[in-house]
């Protein structure tokens, strides 16, 4: 049994090999992992699959990670976890809360907390 | 009776009297001896000094007739000014000019008369000496003699009597003009001493004139005291020889001005800033003047200036650097996170025992290829920040200036969205400091991606182009020009259109003194449609054969 078996996430960056290394970070809990470039092509995706969890970086050309969070917490039912991955302090606490993000993770961060905190937080 | 006749230059006679000023004065001592002599040697009762004025004689001295004056139309005096000659009247009763005057039949009978003409310094009679009788008689050639010798003596007495009372008034003028001076030299050293300035005074042969208090405190000592001595015991032998050339050139007719840090007496060090001023005097140097002041706490505001000026460009510096940080943090943390991400992840495998060597070493390559990325950031910031001060101009690609640059910015221009487009026509070489050329590349990016970010087109457009031995460096943005208004302020430092706290206002003033102590020039060009800034800079060829010209 794996941390994440089953489990739909959507990794977003704009950076294809840091999208890479997160993909193969969940594929190899047993996640099943969708990529997109920026935070608009993510909504589109978020908005035609149901995803259980949302890793999004703030910083993309077409779209920020921060618009993002809050399109989702403006959609109504059921909704993905959203978690962010920031190379900067680019959040401020009230967005944070207002859009609903679980965590924010400080680029460089330790693969094995990452994986916990999201695992803990879907159980 | 016959009045005496009006004498032929009565008026210069008249003023010439006047200017004895001996009218109406007080009897004299020196007067009324001789009087009384006269009156002794001719044997007669009365005998007078009498002066002649317009209507009247009058007497300024007297023996035996107790009258001040009587006028003139019965005057025997008013006879005897008309000829330069004694005149002798032994018997008035027989003389017809005199028999029937008032003073012949009535008190004091003038019956002898005997009167010599007394002269002013000009030599007009003015009036007479005189002897008087009641009875007729005569003179012997002695009693004429003597009466001549005693006019000539009063005439003298007159004259020294006005030489006197001018050089009392000369003697007056001379101490009110002694006083005057004397007042004027104490204000003249009150302004001396009162500059915040040494003043000193020396001759030729570099003795001591004057000095004001500054001065002469500089060594120690008071004004008097420093007078007459020579600058070279004063000044000791070290300083009168670093200051003995431009003493010279000074005595030479050449005004000198010099800095030199000097020691005082308290054993601190001055800054002082020197004259020393030729004093001419007919056309010939018999002196000079030393005019020092103490620059010390100019020098020091000076320094400070030029600290705070250092201190200003690195502030500046620092501040364009931290409107890129945010990118700059971005670009780095992506790259840390993907070595974090993969380093952890063959750890991993490794663990669960899912190790595959073909993999692994697949992984490490793209860990290496990241490091690279960071490299490329760190090189740039380390070249940006670091204090330039005391490189020397090196040759240098143009290219790389800007390659180095746009490393540190390029985060920033995706996170705009502005389309970039950098053309290189020319790789030009130029002398330079990288960091400072890095500063102006950075500082006109920055005010470019500011200006364009919130616009719907946004574009930035550098070019490298070669002309005329000059190197061009234009960067256009999709804006649309600046105002008139702003273009004349936007090279002052501190003018800034940012919202406070975001800009210092110092970029582009500080941009144009690096470019110009590179010797080129920055500029705006007001005829393009965007906004556009050209940076011109002396290609190295350019820069090499200037210099050895």
């Amino acid at each position: 049994m794996k941390l994440l078996d089953g489990r739909r996430f959507l990794v977003v960056d704009d950076d294809e090999m840091l999208r890479e290394v997160i993909r193969d970070i969940l594929a190899f809990e047993g996640a099943q992992v969708t990529e997109a470039e920026n935070g608009a092509v993510a909504f589109s995706l978020v908005q035609s699959i149901q995803f259980d969890v949302v890793v999004s970086d703030v910083r993309m050309p077409g779209g920020d990670g921060i618009a993002l969070a809050k399109n989702i917490s403006e959609l109504q039912g059921k909704k993905p976890l959203v978690f962010i991955c920031s190379g900067f302090n680019d959040l401020s606490p009230n967005q944070i809360r207002n859009f609903q993000i679980i965590k924010v993770f400080d680029k460089p961060f330790e693969p094995s907390k990452f994986l916990n905190e999201i695992a803990a937080k879907l159980s | 009776m016959k009045s005496a006749g009006i004498h032929p230059t009565e008026s210069e006679r008249l003023s010439s009297l006047k200017k004895l000023n001996v009218l109406d004065t007080l009897p004299e001592k020196d007067f009324d001896d001789l009087t009384f002599l006269a009156s002794q040697i001719c044997d007669v009762p009365i005998a007078l000094v009498s002066l002649v004025d317009e209507t009247r004689q009058w007497f300024k001295s007297k023996v035996g007739l107790n009258v001040e004056e009587t006028s003139r139309d019965i005057s025997f005096c008013a006879h005897t000014i008309l000829d330069d000659e004694l005149m002798i009247v032994s018997d008035s009763r027989t003389d017809n000019r005199f028999h029937d005057n008032p003073l012949v039949t009535g008190d004091p009978k003038v019956i002898f008369y005997a009167g010599a003409p007394l002269f002013s310094p000009e030599g007009f009679a003015i009036g007479t000496l005189c002897v008087i009788d009641n009875k007729p008689r005569t003179l012997n050639e002695n009693q004429k003699a003597a009466l001549k010798a005693l006019s000539r003596q009063i005439s003298r007495l007159l004259d020294m009597r006005v030489q006197i009372v001018e050089q009392k008034l000369i003697s007056e003028k001379l101490e009110q003009t002694r006083t005057l001076l004397e007042s004027s030299r104490a204000h003249l050293k009150r302004i001396l001493d009162a500059v915040p300035v040494m003043i000193g005074h020396w001759d030729k042969n570099l003795n001591n004139l004057v000095a004001n208090e500054n001065y002469s405190e500089y060594f120690g000592m008071a004004p008097e005291q420093i007078k007459g001595r020579s600058i070279r015991e004063l000044l000791g032998e070290e300083i009168f020889k670093l200051n003995y050339p431009f003493m010279k050139k000074a005595l030479e007719g050449e005004a000198q001005a010099f800095e030199r840090i000097m020691p005082i007496p308290d054993g601190s060090q001055r800054h002082v800033l020197a004259y020393y001023l030729p004093d001419t005097q007919n056309g010939e140097v018999v002196g000079f003047f030393a005019i020092v002041t103490d620059i010390t706490k100019i020098k020091n505001l000076e320094s400070d200036r030029q600290d705070m000026a250092a201190k200003m460009v690195e502030s500046a510096k620092l501040s364009s650097l931290g409107e890129m940080a945010g990118g700059i943090a971005h670009e780095i943390n992506t790259p840390l996170a993907i070595i974090m991400a993969k380093a952890s992840m063959l750890l991993e495998e490794y663990a669960q025992g899912q190790f595959d060597a073909t993999t692994a070493i697949k992984q490490i390559e793209k860990i290496k290829l990241t490091t690279d990325r960071i490299a490329k950031i760190i090189k740039g910031l380390r070249l940006f920040s670091r204090n330039s001060e005391a490189d020397v101009p090196e040759a240098i690609q143009i290219s790389s200036v800007i390659e180095a640059t746009l490393d540190l910015c390029q985060e920033k221009l995706a996170q705009a969205e502005i389309k970039f487009v950098k053309v290189i026509n020319h790789d030009c070489s130029i002398s330079g400091k990288l960091p400072e050329l890095s500063q102006v590349i950075m500082n006109l990016m920055s005010n470019a991606i500011d200006a364009v970010s919130e616009l719907t087109t946004k574009w930035i457009h550098l070019e490298v182009t070669q002309s005329d031995g000059r190197c061009l460096i234009t960067l256009t943005d999709s804006g649309s020009g600046i105002s008139a208004e702003i273009q004349e302020k936007m090279m002052n430092p501190f003018f800034t259109t940012k919202e406070i706290g975001k800009g210092t206002g110092l970029g582009l003033s500080i941009s144009s003194g690096i470019i110009k102590s590179h010797g080129g020039k920055i500029w705006y060009d007001s005829e393009s449609p965007n906004t556009k800034f050209v940076v011109e800079l002396p290609l190295l060829a350019a820069t090499k054969s200037e210099s050895a010209a």
